[in-house]
């Protein structure tokens, strides 16, 4: 039996299943601050100094023990990361290939300046022959086949794809202006 | 991904799977497993990410054996090992202390060592061990 085969039965029974969410989402908060942290460069004390938090702060939102984090908390790493803060309930079936997919890669997020969709209506204003491509591209984004731009100020365009089966990162395209 | 394995006494008994476990224990137990798997390891064994999740290597003197930090009204203190039969690619769980009052049960170093001497066992015969959970590379493709 998997891990999810697994997970799946011992669901059934509701405290069990709470606890383990409950555990999950305070380990992936924690562990997707010092994801974000590190993939912006930032120290602990950098990162408080953006938040206007205390760096023993940081620390302790670091860490997947902690459990008494508030949402007011969250919306001021936010601000400091330039990300979206989205709260919202879910069923558990939809909760659960969160839980199994928990990895470095999966927790990091590209700041606005970089964010794709942004990046690209800059990007395609400056090459009139990309144009065409754009909604090709944001139909891609919006299908969740492209994760990330690679370089998206760069003459052409070079995007990191994921495979429609898998959801494994399956090489780079390149889509020349 | 690492594979999590689990440490069986003489009568095929599993450390984790056979433990009597409250609910909430075993639900927080299993997903702190489940990070497990996905932990990043450096050069010098430390486990940098999830933060807290596992103390060590070197717990109670023991310089291969790893705590893992549940919180809890008795709190669990699972002891483990990178490998030990491959240290790249597995973790075993070895022995399971409980933590009442800021107090381990059994003490510290007596769990470790005992971890330790599992260690060993598994070292010498590899059957003392088995999967938690089956192997799912085939199934969650997911690069790290």
């Amino acid at each position: 039996m998997t891990l999810i085969q697994k997970l799946i039965e011992r669901f059934g029974e509701f405290g069990y299943r709470h606890t383990y969410v409950d555990s999950a989402l305070d380990s992936f908060i924690a562990t997707q601050i010092k994801v974000l942290r590190e993939q912006r460069d930032l120290t602990q004390t950098e990162l408080a100094e953006l938040a206007s938090m205390k760096q023993s702060q940081i620390s302790r939102l670091e860490n997947i023990n902690n459990s008494s984090w508030k949402v007011g908390t969250l919306r001021k790493l936010a601000h400091a990361f330039d990300l979206a803060l989205v709260v919202r309930f879910e069923n558990f079936g939809r909760a659960l290939p969160d839980i199994d997919r928990f990895s470095r890669t999966y927790l990091q997020r590209d700041s606005f300046k970089d964010d794709p969709v942004f990046a690209l209506t800059a990007a395609t204003g400056n090459h009139q022959s990309s144009t065409i491509a754009a909604p090709e591209i944001q139909q891609a984004f919006a299908t969740g086949r492209i994760l990330r731009f690679v370089r998206p100020h760069a003459e052409h365009f070079e995007v990191t794809t994921q495979g429609t089966t898998g959801g494994s990162l399956i090489g780079q395209e390149a889509i020349a202006r | 991904m690492r594979k999590i394995f689990e440490w069986l006494d003489a009568r095929g008994n599993g450390v984790i799977s056979d433990a009597r476990l409250q609910v909430q224990q075993r639900a927080k137990l299993d997903q702190k497993l489940g990070m497990l798997r996905r932990a990043e390891v450096d050069q010098f064994g430390r486990v940098n990410l999830p933060e807290g999740l596992l103390a060590g290597p070197g717990v109670y003197g023991q310089k291969w054996i790893y705590k893992l930090k549940l919180q809890g009204n008795v709190a669990l203190r699972p002891m483990l090992a990178l490998g030990p039969v491959d240290r790249e690619r597995e973790w075993t769980v070895l022995f399971v202390a409980e933590e009442r009052d800021r107090t381990l049960h059994p003490p510290g170093r007596i769990a470790a060592a005992e971890a330790e001497a599992r260690r060993q066992q598994v070292i010498t015969d590899p059957r003392r061990r088995r999967p938690l959970w089956e192997d799912e590379d085939d199934t969650n493709p997911e690069v790290d």
